[in-house]
């Protein structure tokens, strides 16, 4: 198995073994405690192999959203809704009538609503 | 050794209570490389303590399922390499001011300091792969692993290792030989 170093040797070397005495991992620990760093931010608590990751996932959110802010079609304000805001320049009253009800109004108030709207 | 992966979170989080049984139980181990390289109680314990140092400032680059104990042994053989490089500019720089060192008095012939004796002469660089090879037993693999190093470095180093232990042996034999005469 050994056949360079003498036998001799290896097995007294094999046997030259130094161990830690019980004391041991308590002083090398508290020797550490001074360079401990202070815990606190969220940061701290994520491991630093798991950090490219977040880091990376924090960005393209706030790219995100800050590119819809940036680019999205603003709402049209006050009363006017899409459709009114797209049709505005091209209806005039008499057709507001018709996008006005979900459901057009009956008998006489429709022939109302008609002649309001021809300005008769 | 498997470590639990509980342990190892809480140690990276810096609990103190897990950092010391990690501690005790990668000490056996540490210990058992460290003296392979060094011989008295303080250097090895000096070795370790300094291991354990470099190991939890970059606890928080191991994933909890990562072999641990491999990591710790790789800065053990690093932080002994450094230390055996620093020692052996130390002990040229004393050379070359003149300074020789003191040869041991020796009564009579002692086989195993003849060869301890030989093994200190060689460059650190090839005394780790002879060591952890013929005397802790690892393969070519596991040196490679643990040395960070490729596997055909490993084999040139130990047979380099070989040749010049043969060498130095060589030497040192025949002055033994024209010392008894």
């Amino acid at each position: 198995m050994n056949e360079f170093l003498p036998r001799e040797f290896v097995k007294r070397e094999q046997g030259r073994v130094i161990e830690p005495d019980p004391t041991f991992a308590r002083r090398v620990v508290s020797g550490l405690r001074p360079v401990a760093r202070p815990a606190g931010l969220l940061w701290d608590y994520i491991p630093s192999f798991a950090r490219p990751m977040v880091a990376a996932t924090t960005a393209l959110l706030l790219a995100l959203i800050s590119f819809q802010m940036i680019f999205s079609a603003p709402f049209p304000e006050g009363d006017v809704g899409i459709v009114d805001a797209y049709l505005g320049e091209d209806s005039g009253p008499e057709d507001e009538w018709l996008y006005r009800y979900a459901e057009p109004p009956e008998g006489e108030d429709l022939l109302i609503e008609i002649s309001v709207a021809e300005g008769l | 050794m498997k470590l639990e992966r509980e342990l190892i979170v809480r140690a990276q989080r810096g609990e103190s209570e897990a950092q010391e049984s990690l501690v005790a139980q990668l000490a056996p181990m540490v210990f058992r490389l460290a003296s392979r390289f060094f011989r008295t109680r303080e250097d090895v314990e000096d070795l370790a303590q300094e291991a354990f140092a470099r190991f939890f400032l970059k606890i928080d680059q191991i994933r909890p399922d990562d072999n641990v104990s491999g990591w710790v042994s790789r800065v053990t053989i690093n932080v002994c390499y450094d230390r055996l490089r620093k020692l052996q500019r130390e002990r040229s720089a004393m050379e070359g001011y003149g300074a020789r060192p003191t040869a041991p008095n020796r009564p009579e012939f002692d086989a195993y300091e003849h060869v301890r004796t030989a093994v200190d002469k060689l460059d650190a660089k090839f005394r780790m792969p002879l060591l952890l090879k013929e005397v802790e037993e690892l393969s070519v693999k596991e040196i490679s692993a643990i040395m960070g190093l490729s596997q055909s470095n490993v084999k040139i180093r130990l047979y380099r290792a070989r040749k010049k232990m043969a060498a130095i042996l060589g030497e040192s034999s025949g002055r033994e030989v024209q010392r008894d005469l």
